[in-house]
C-alpha cells in the first residue's frame, strides 16, 4: 500500500516557536552551534583573514609557490588515479569472484590504514633509499626513490584502503539480480562489465578518486620524507611557518589547497543529488551468485590480490626489520637482530604513547558525541539553520588536513573574546587543541555514522515508546541510545585509530609537552633514525590491532569497525 | 469514572475534528462516538484520513480544531505519553535491543509497577497471544507473524480500555492474515475492550467489526454495522468501495414504497432508506451475487431481465465471475455460485425485485 507522506506545518516562524517552547532543544542547539561556530567556521574565517593582497600576489607571481602547487595537483592526480584503479581491481576480485581467502584479503586491504601515515613513505626509503635494503644492500643497484616516484608510490599504498572502502561498498550494494538480468538478456563477460557493472559502480569509483585526491593534496608526511627537491604545497607551507614565521603566506598556500577540495565537494554533492543508481536496501539478495568470470580470469584475480597483499606485508615487514635490526651492524652490511633498540625507544618515548592514547581516546569520544548530537538534531528536530549545521558537520572532510592545522594555530593562540567577554582561553600548547582538532577532523565520520543509525531507527519505534508512556528523555535514554550503541562504539573506535596515526592535521599545533607517537614516527624518520621510527610504528600498529581485537572480543564480533 | 453528573454513553468521542497538513485538509469535521467493548474499524482508501484520525486519538497529532474525549475526559491537549492509548503499529515497531519479555514489560516498567506484578501481567499477555515460549527471544529471531503477536501483547498488557491498531495485518501473507483476523476478533471479545482498527481492506472490515466507519477524502461517509454498510450504503462511494457493485442511474419513480428506474428499456425496482419522490435522481446499486445469469429468458415477470453478451467468465474457486455487456453498452459484473461450467456467448441476466439498494445523491 502506498503510504501518503504527511507533513505538518513548516516555515521559519513555526520552527522558531518550536525551538523556544522546548528548553532542552534550545540547550542542544546552543551547544551544537557553539561547537560548529567556534571550531569549524571561525578557524576557517580566521585563516582566510590572515591572507593579504600581498600574499596572494606573491603566490601567483613567484615561481616557487606556483611550481609547488602545480606539483601538488599533478602528483595527487597520479596517486588518486593509481590508488583508485588498484583498489577497484582488488574490490572487484573480492566482491565478484570466487577467489580463496576473501576474508583475509579484505582485512589486508585495511592494513595501511592501521599504520602511522608516514610509515609507507618511511618503508619506501628503507627498501629503495640510498641505504635501501632491497636495492643497495641486497641487489646492489641504486634507484632514485626521492621525488615524484616516491611520493606517487607511497600515496598509492597509503590511500589504497580509503579507495577500497568506497568502491567495495558500492560494489556490494549492486544487486546480483541486475547483473543476472543483463546476462539473461545476453550480456557476456566484458560486455556485462562495461554496460552494467561499471556504470552502476561509477559513483563509488568517482568518490573514491576524489577522496584520495583531496587527501593526497593535503598529505604532509609522505611528500616531506620522500619529496627531496620535489616540494609540494603542504611541505612548503610548513617551511614558510617554521622557517620564516610567515603565517600570511602559509595561509594563502593552504587556502589554495582548499579550493579544489571545496569545488569537488560542491560538484559531487550536486551530482549525487541528481542521480543515484544504487539503492542501498541493506538486504542482500540471498542465494544468488553472479558468475562473471572464467577460470583463467579468476586465477589472475587471485594472483593480483596476493601481490597487493605481499606489497603491504613488505612495507610492514621492512619497518619491523628496521625496528629490530642493529643500525650500526646494518651500515656495515651485517644483519644483527636485537630487542635493545626497541625497548630503548619505547622507554624513551613512553610519554608520547600516553599522550597519544589520551588524545585519541578523548578525540574519538568527542567526535562521536558531537556527531551524535548533530545527527539527532538533523534527523529528528526542526529548527532554523538546519542546513548550515549539516553542511558544517561534513565540511571538515573537505578541509585539507594541513589547512585545518594552520587554521587552528592561527585561531587559538590567544584568548578569544567577544567584546569584553572572554569566551575561550588560549588553546595552543595545551592538550585541548590536540583533542579538539582531531575531533573536528573526525566529526564527519561520527556524524554520518550516527545519521545512518538514526535513519535505521524507524520513527514508529520512538512513537511506540511514547505510546507506552515514555516522555522524550525516557525515549532517548531507553530506546534511541541503546539502539545507537554499536554505531557509536564503532565510530569512536574508528576515530581513535585515525587520531592515533594522524600527522598532517596536528603538524602545526603539536608541542613538545604534548608530543604524540605518530609525530615521533615522522620526525625520527625525517631525521634518519629509521630504527626508532620503525619501532614506534610497530608499537602503534600493535596498539591499533590490539584495540580492534578487543572490540571484536568484547562485542562478540557484533561491532565491526571497518564495514 | 469521576462521578460526573452527565453520563456519557461513549468511551471515545470525537467532536468536530479538523486537521490540516500544509494546505490539505486531511480531517474535515469528524463527529463520531464509540461505545465501550466494541470492535470499530476505520475503513477507506489510502490517504482518506483514517490513520491520521487514529494517530490523533493516540496523540501523535494535535487536531487543528475539535475535541477528543476518552472515558469522559477531554484529552486532545494531553501529550501522547500521558494518554494510555496503546497502539499496535503497522511495522510492529518492536524495540530491537530488547527481548520479547522486555518489549512487553516496557510500558509497565515506565509505570514503576512492582516486579512481581509486571511479571504476572507480561506472562498473561504472552499467554493470550500464544507467545509465552518465545519470551527470551530477540525480535529479529521471530517471524513476521510472531513479531506481530508481540506487538499486540505489548499493547494489551497496558490494560487500557482502548486498543488502537494501525493496519496490523498488512505485512502478513494472505493465509496468515485470515487466521489472525479470527484470533484478533476473539481476543477483543475475551478482553471486552474497545479496539479501533484501521484498514483499507474491506473484507477485513466486514469480517471483524461491530462498527465500520467508512472514510473518504477526510470525511466520514457512513457509520454502521457491516451488514448496514454492505447492504444499505448511503453513498455511491460506500457501495463502490465495499464489495463490488453494479450501478445504474436515472430519474426515480416511487410506487408502493419501492423506487422504480428505467434502464435499457426495462423497469427495475429497489429499496431505500432515503426519502424519494418522483423525478429525484437515483443510483441503483446491485451486488453481483444478486443477479442470475442464464441461457434462457427469465420466467418471472417481476424480475428485470436483460439480454447480454458474455465478455469473460473467470472460475475463482467458490464461484464464477462474469463480465457481461448489455444492449446499451453497460458492463455488469455477475457472480454465480454452484456452477459446473463457464458459460460463453449470448445470455440473459435477471435481477429479482427489491434486490437493488437505492442511493440518493
Amino acid at each position: 500500500m502506498v503510504q501518503t507522506q504527511v507533513k505538518e506545518r513548516k516555515g521559519f516562524l513555526n520552527q522558531a516557536r518550536n525551538v523556544l517552547s522546548d528548553p532542552s532543544l534550545l540547550i542542544m542547539l546552543a551547544i551544537a552551534f557553539a561547537f560548529v561556530g567556534l571550531f569549524i567556521i571561525y578557524p576557517l574565517a580566521k585563516l582566510m583573514a590572515n591572507t593579504t593582497l600581498e600574499t596572494w600576489r606573491n603566490f601567483f607571481t613567484k615561481m616557487a609557490y606556483r611550481r609547488a602547487y602545480a606539483r601538488t595537483v599533478y602528483s595527487s592526480l597520479l596517486s588518486a588515479f593509481t590508488a583508485t584503479a588498484l583498489a577497484f581491481l582488488y574490490a572487484y576480485s573480492i566482491e565478484y569472484t570466487e577467489i580463496k581467502f576473501k576474508k583475509f584479503f579484505r582485512f589486508i586491504a585495511f592494513l595501511p590504514m592501521l599504520a602511522p601515515s608516514s610509515m609507507t613513505g618511511m618503508a619506501l626509503i628503507m627498501l629503495f633509499g640510498r641505504n635501501g635494503l632491497l636495492t643497495t644492500k641486497l641487489i646492489g643497484v641504486e634507484v632514485e626513490i626521492y621525488g615524484l616516484p616516491g611520493i606517487w608510490l607511497a600515496q598509492t599504498i597509503a590511500f589504497f584502503p580509503m579507495a577500497f572502502v568506497a568502491i567495495s561498498a558500492v560494489l556490494r550494494a549492486i544487486s546480483p539480480n541486475i547483473e543476472i538480468a543483463a546476462q539473461n538478456l545476453g550480456a557476456k563477460g566484458t560486455e556485462l562489465f562495461r554496460t552494467v557493472t561499471l556504470p552502476l559502480a561509477a559513483p563509488g569509483v568517482l568518490s573514491a578518486f576524489l577522496l584520495v585526491f583531496i587527501n593526497a593534496m593535503s598529505d604532509f608526511a609522505n611528500p616531506k620524507l620522500l619529496g627531496g627537491l620535489f616540494v609540494t604545497s603542504p611541505v612548503q607551507a610548513y617551511g614558510v611557518v617554521t622557517g620564516d614565521a610567515d603565517f600570511g603566506m602559509a595561509a594563502t598556500i593552504s587556502a589554495m589547497l582548499l579550493i579544489p577540495s571545496l569545488a569537488i565537494f560542491l560538484i559531487q554533492a550536486y551530482i549525487m543529488s541528481k542521480k543515484s543508481y544504487v539503492t542501498v536496501t541493506g538486504k542482500p539478495v540471498a542465494g544468488l551468485k553472479r558468475i562473471t568470470m572464467g577460470k583463467g580470469a579468476e586465477i589472475v584475480s587471485q594472483v593480483y590480490v596476493f601481490l597487493v597483499a605481499a606489497l603491504f606485508f613488505m612495507v610492514i615487514g621492512i619497518v619491523a626489520f628496521f625496528a629490530f635490526a642493529d643500525p650500526k651492524a646494518y651500515y656495515l652490511g651485517k644483519f644483527v637482530f636485537t630487542l635493545k633498540g626497541f625497548t630503548e625507544t619505547m622507554t624513551f618515548n613512553a610519554y608520547t604513547f600516553r599522550n597519544s592514547a589520551i588524545i585519541a581516546t578523548a578525540a574519538g569520544i568527542l567526535a562521536s558525541v558531537v556527531g551524535l548530537l548533530l545527527a539527532f538534531l538533523n534527523s529528528r528536530k526542526d529548527f532554523p539553520g538546519k542546513k548550515i549545521l549539516d553542511f558544517s558537520a561534513i565540511l571538515p572532510n573537505t578541509l585539507p588536513a594541513t589547512f585545518l592545522s594552520l587554521a587552528f594555530l592561527l585561531s587559538f593562540q590567544r584568548m578569544l573574546t567577544l567584546g569584553p567577554i572572554p569566551i575561550l582561553p588560549k588553546l595552543t600548547k595545551t592538550i585541548f587543541i590536540m583533542i579538539i582538532i582531531q575531533a573536528v577532523r573526525q566529526l564527519p565520520i561520527g556524524y554520518r555514522n550516527a545519521l545512518s543509525g538514526f535513519k535505521q531507527i524507524d520513527k514508529s519505534i520512538e512513537e511506540a515508546a511514547t505510546n507506552l508512556g515514555a516522555n522524550v528523555g525516557k525515549t532517548i535514554s531507553s530506546i534511541v541510545l541503546p539502539m545507537l550503541r554499536p554505531a557509536f562504539i564503532s565510530s569512536a573506535v574508528y576515530n581513535f585509530i585515525s587520531a592515533m596515526i594522524a600527522v598532517s592535521v596536528i603538524i602545526f599545533v603539536v608541542t613538545p609537552q604534548w608530543n604524540v607517537a605518530s609525530i615521533v614516527v615522522y620526525s625520527r624518520a625525517d631525521s634518519g633514525y629509521y630504527s626508532e621510527a620503525g619501532a614506534m610504528s610497530i608499537a602503534i600498529m600493535a596498539i591499533i590491532l590490539g584495540t580492534l581485537w578487543l572490540v571484536n572480543f568484547l562485542s562478540r564480533g557484533r561491532i565491526k569497525v571497518f564495514d | 469514572m469521576q462521578g460526573v453528573a452527565h453520563v456519557n454513553k461513549y468511551l471515545i468521542e470525537l467532536k468536530g475534528i479538523h486537521k490540516v497538513f500544509g494546505t490539505n485538509a486531511v480531517l474535515n469535521d469528524i463527529n463520531v462516538g464509540f461505545e465501550e467493548g466494541c470492535f470499530v474499524t476505520f475503513l477507506g482508501p489510502s490517504g482518506c484520513g483514517k490513520t491520521t484520525l487514529l494517530r490523533t486519538i493516540a496523540g501523535f497529532y494535535r487536531p487543528d480544531g475539535g475535541e477528543v474525549w476518552i472515558d469522559g475526559k477531554r484529552v486532545d491537549m494531553l501529550p501522547a505519553h500521558k494518554r494510555n492509548t496503546p497502539m499496535v503499529f503497522q511495522e510492529y515497531a518492536l524495540f530491537p535491543h530488547l527481548n520479547v519479555f522486555d518489549n512487553v514489560a516496557y510500558g509497565l516498567r515506565l509505570q514503576k509497577l512492582p516486579r512481581k506484578e509486571i511479571e504476572s501481567r507480561v506472562r498473561e499477555a504472552l499467554d493470550l497471544t500464544n507467545m509465552a515460549q518465545f519470551k527470551d527471544r530477540s525480535p529479529n529471531q521471530l517471524s513476521g507473524g510472531q513479531q506481530q503477536r508481540v506487538a499486540i501483547a505489548r499493547a494489551i498488557v497496558m490494560q487500557s480500555k482502548i486498543l488502537l491498531l494501525d493496519e496490523p495485518l498488512s505485512n502478513l501473507d494472505a493465509k496468515l492474515r485470515e487466521s489472525v483476523r479470527v484470533e484478533l476478533r476473539m481476543l477483543q471479545r475475551q478482553l471486552n475492550r474497545t479496539f479501533i482498527y484501521v484498514t483499507h481492506d474491506q473484507s477485513e472490515a466486514l469480517a471483524m467489526s461491530d462498527v465500520i466507519v467508512v472514510f473518504n477524502k477526510g470525511r466520514i461517509e457512513q457509520v454502521g454495522s457491516p451488514m448496514e454498510v454492505y447492504f444499505k450504503p448511503v453513498t455511491k462511494f460506500v457501495a463502490d468501495f465495499i464489495g463490488v457493485s453494479n450501478f445504474i442511474e436515472g430519474k426515480a419513480r416511487v410506487k408502493d414504497g419501492s423506487v422504480m428506474l428505467e434502464h435499457a428499456g426495462r423497469s427495475f425496482s429497489g429499496l431505500t432508506t432515503s426519502d424519494f419522490k418522483d423525478g429525484d435522481h437515483a443510483i441503483f446499486s446491485i451486488r453481483p451475487e444478486s443477479i442470475t445469469l442464464g441461457k434462457s429468458e427469465c420466467t418471472f415477470d417481476s424480475q428485470a431481465c436483460l439480454p447480454v453478451r458474455i465478455l469473460q467468465g473467470m472460475f475463482i474457486g467458490e464461484k464464477v465471475r462474469y463480465v457481461v455487456k448489455d444492449q446499451v453498452g453497460m458492463d455488469w459484473v455477475i457472480d454465480q455460485h454452484d456452477t459446473q461450467e463457464v458459460l460463453t456467448g449470448d445470455a440473459y441476466i435477471s435481477i429479482p425485485p427489491d434486490k437493488a439498494h437505492v442511493i440518493k445523491e
